[in-house]
């Protein structure tokens, strides 16, 4: 073939590839975990109008749910999300390490280390309390029906557990055998381990299940909100953890569906004034200062170790407490 | 709280765990059938798939039993015959989502592959295909055999390509309002398909511009109509023999619907040096206007071949003008037309009263011989120089995958028979033919 007709066959090629790229429609998946159903909802309907406004495109943002953990898994077996939002770094980090699909520093890409609001643990009770629940220490009390989902599948469940495993480590003065004996007396206590926080929901308010659910706090409001001020209330530990849920452009599937330039946006919308009181809406506390001190009242004044403080990071305590033969597997014995 | 009260308490507590634990069970075993592959059944054939989609394995097959009955011409009476037309099992689908393959051997007649590529379409409107497949011209050509409303393609087919060896680019912009292929190709030549390599170093650009203007959401009412042109070009040069190795013309016979040769380039086969063989030389130019509408039960398809073919015979070389063109107007009762085949609007189900659907049919076609092409590089004695077909045609459509049917043909030539000196007409062919086929 001579140099001129390949030439056409390029030009033609390109102009074609143009006009389809300027009819479509920008599709994204974002791929979350469990309970942030409908703070994503309302995000989306306000990015998707900044956007449109922005570049004049239309974006169609769909959405799926589930266990931080199965949901990174899904993406490490081939789930096309195009942004992963989920409930801890270390799950965004085993997409990376597992599969590649995500850039290695993903984490430095966004401030406050790619995570745009945080959360902690609490715990929801019967309205009045009738258990008298308090703290951690009330929930390894015999005859206490605890609910709590299943840490190798839950990102929020691994909160709960750290979180436990924090107070007690303050309460037993660092005595390991005393903190496994009471996470171990605290997990003899919860009769259904569900894959997911908003399963654990259900389990505990619709299903009337236990007498204590452990739930992140925004996932706690919800219920509040859901069910009715009268039925619940919520009991703030004297310690808890900082969780903070973190989010990342799946690189290779963004590239592969042409998709960047607006899941990047989509994330940066996060860390905006707009995508900040959305996050204060849905009761996850938010990183920007402004937006947290009008909200300042909303959160409940707790002391909160960190993941790096107390474990030093996420990839020590995935290993520790959570990996196969890690202190969950040593402590917990399914019906037991 | 009393301690009957908390026995309760206990009691109604250790149901509710049960019954979640039980609810917990259901939904992991819904979630997990969801994820197993499914295995399907249907008028479509055997398929695996993901639920994704991102997996796919399809076992396909096309069976066509004939019978071939011609009448009021004894020398063609010997080519009755009842035959297997095509035997065609597949196997085809995705990989990786972005892939799919299909491979689709002929088991009928020759045994070849007809089609073996790959599939790459990482976006609608972006798709790279490479392997052995259909050539983007001919519209008719390009419909499923097992779809086709008449038994046998028009006459003007025999002007395009049955399969070629190459690679295209196309895809569907904006919805498949536009339809786009513009690939390279061996350039297999008129209806050739078992050379499985390139006779020569020059290769064919071909492309395909059609436009389905109603598939616009707010058009999709008016039925569907499509039109566009295809068109190719490139060098091409048989190959003379050799002591071990036959002629290779690049050049292939033009026949009727019952399969008898009615145009044919010198090619004796006594011919050991090549002199007196017609080959491929130089350029080769097609054009193909196309049109098709379908409407409900109604259906419409047209199309125009032009075909500039250089051809070399001895010291002779000459750019020869073939054409042909076809209309079939096809209507189904009881079902729908299309260009993917009659769809009854209920299979056949005689428990419930549904028969299935009937199609009728009715082509026109025609083929022209450029008037140069005779005495040098094809006998006025054996070729005609005109031909025109009336085809009629009905097929019961029991479902998608089934159906019968039956077509009467009717050839008029002109040239074609007598002597050198004073050539006649060959003899109107008439020819029944009618089919069983299976394709799911």
């Amino acid at each position: 073939m001579s140099k001129a007709k390949m030439k056409v066959l390029v030009v033609a090629a390109v102009l074609l590839a143009g006009a389809g790229s300027a009819q479509a429609q920008v599709k994204l998946l974002n791929v979350s975990y469990d309970p942030t159903r409908e703070l994503y909802q309302d995000v989306n309907k306000a990015f998707a109008a900044q956007w449109k406004q922005k570049t004049g495109q239309s974006v169609d943002i769909n959405q799926s749910h589930g266990g931080s953990g199965k949901q990174a898994r899904s993406i490490i077996d081939g789930l096309e999300a195009d942004v992963a939002t989920l409930a801890l770094a270390y799950d965004i980090d085993a997409i990376a390490q597992n599969s590649g699909r995500i850039k290695s520093g993903w984490q430095k890409r966004l401030p406050n280390n790619s995570a745009p609001y945080t959360s902690t643990i609490v715990f929801v009770v019967k309205k009045g309390n009738p258990r008298g629940i308090r703290d951690w220490g009330d929930l390894a009390k015999p005859g206490t029906s605890v609910v709590t989902p299943n840490p190798k599948t839950s990102g929020g469940a691994r909160w709960n557990y750290l979180a436990a495993w924090a107070w007690a480590q303050k309460q037993f003065g660092g005595d390991q055998a005393k903190v496994k004996e009471y996470i171990r007396a605290l997990y003899k206590n919860v009769p259904v381990l569900d894959s997911g926080a908003r399963g654990s929901t259900i389990t505990f308010a619709q299903r009337g299940i236990g007498h204590v659910l452990l739930a992140w706090e925004n996932e706690a409001y919800y219920l509040v909100d859901e069910m009715g001020k009268n039925k619940f209330e919520i009991v703030t530990p004297s310690i808890s953890i900082l969780a903070e849920p973190s989010v990342a452009v799946v690189d290779r599937n963004v590239d592969k569906h042409g998709t960047r330039a607006a899941a990047e946006a989509y994330l940066n919308f996060l860390y905006t004034p707009e995508g900040q009181e959305i996050a204060a809406k849905h009761h996850y506390r938010p990183r920007d200062q402004a937006v947290s001190k009008r909200h300042e009242k909303a959160f409940a004044n707790v002391s909160l170790i960190t993941i790096d403080g107390a474990f030093g990071g996420w990839q020590k305590a995935q290993k520790e407490h959570f990996a196969d033969g890690g202190s969950f597997d040593q402590i917990y014995q399914p019906g037991s | 709280m009393t301690a009957e009260a908390a026995r309760l308490d206990d009691i109604e507590q250790t149901a509710r765990i049960a019954l979640r634990k039980h609810e917990l069970l259901e939904e992991e075993a819904a979630k997990r059938a969801k994820e197993a592959p499914k295995l399907t059944v249907d008028d479509k054939g055997f398929s695996m798939a993901l639920p994704d989609k991102s997996y796919v394995l399809k076992i396909q097959a096309l069976m066509q039993a004939d019978s071939r009955y011609f009448f009021d011409n004894d020398a063609l009476q010997a080519n009755d015959t009842f035959l297997i037309r095509r035997f065609r099992p597949s196997l085809s689908g995705t990989l990786f989502s972005i892939a799919d393959y299909r491979l689709l051997p002929e088991f009928a007649g020759t045994v070849q592959i007809l089609d073996a590529y790959i599939d790459m379409h990482p976006r609608e409107w972006l798709r790279l295909r490479i392997g052995k497949y259909k050539a983007p011209i001919g519209l008719e050509r390009l419909q499923n055999d097992a779809d086709l409303p008449l038994l046998e393609r028009g006459l003007d087919q025999n002007l395009t390509s049955t399969r070629d060896i190459g690679v295209q680019l196309w895809g569907d912009v904006a919805g498949g309002i536009v339809h786009y292929v513009i690939g390279v190709f061996n350039g297999s030549g008129e209806t050739n398909s078992l050379d499985n390599a390139d006779i020569n170093h020059a290769k064919h650009v071909m492309g395909r511009l059609f436009f389905q203007p109603f598939k616009a959401e707010s058009l999709r009412g008016f039925g569907n109509l499509g039109f566009g042109l295809s068109a190719g070009s490139g060098n091409r040069k048989g190959r003379l023999p050799t002591a071990t190795a036959p002629a290779l013309t690049g050049l292939a016979p033009y026949r009727t619907g019952g399969m008898n040769t009615f145009f044919q380039y010198l090619a004796p086969a006594t011919d050991t040096t090549g002199a007196l063989t017609t080959f491929t030389n130089e350029r080769s130019t097609t054009l193909n206007p196309q049109l098709y509408y379908y409407y409900g039960s109604f259906g419409l398809l047209a199309e125009y071949v032009w075909l500039k073919q250089g051809v070399q015979k001895g010291n002779d070389t000459a750019q020869l003008t073939q054409q042909g063109a076809h209309a079939t107007v096809s209507y189904t009762l009881w079902g729908t037309e299309g260009y993917d085949g009659a769809t009854p609007e209920h299979p056949f189900d005689p428990s419930h009263g549904y028969y299935g659907a009937l199609q009728l049919a009715f082509r026109y076609g025609w083929v022209g011989i450029d008037d140069a092409t005779f005495p040098i590089y094809a006998s006025p004695t054996a070729s005609v120089t005109n031909v025109q077909a009336f085809t009629g045609g009905a097929a019961w459509v029991l479902r998608r995958s089934v159906r019968f049917a039956v077509n009467y043909e009717q050839v008029v030539f002109k040239g074609g028979a007598g002597t050198s000196a004073m050539p006649a007409d060959r003899a109107t062919e008439h020819v029944v033919i009618t089919r069983a086929q299976v394709n799911f």
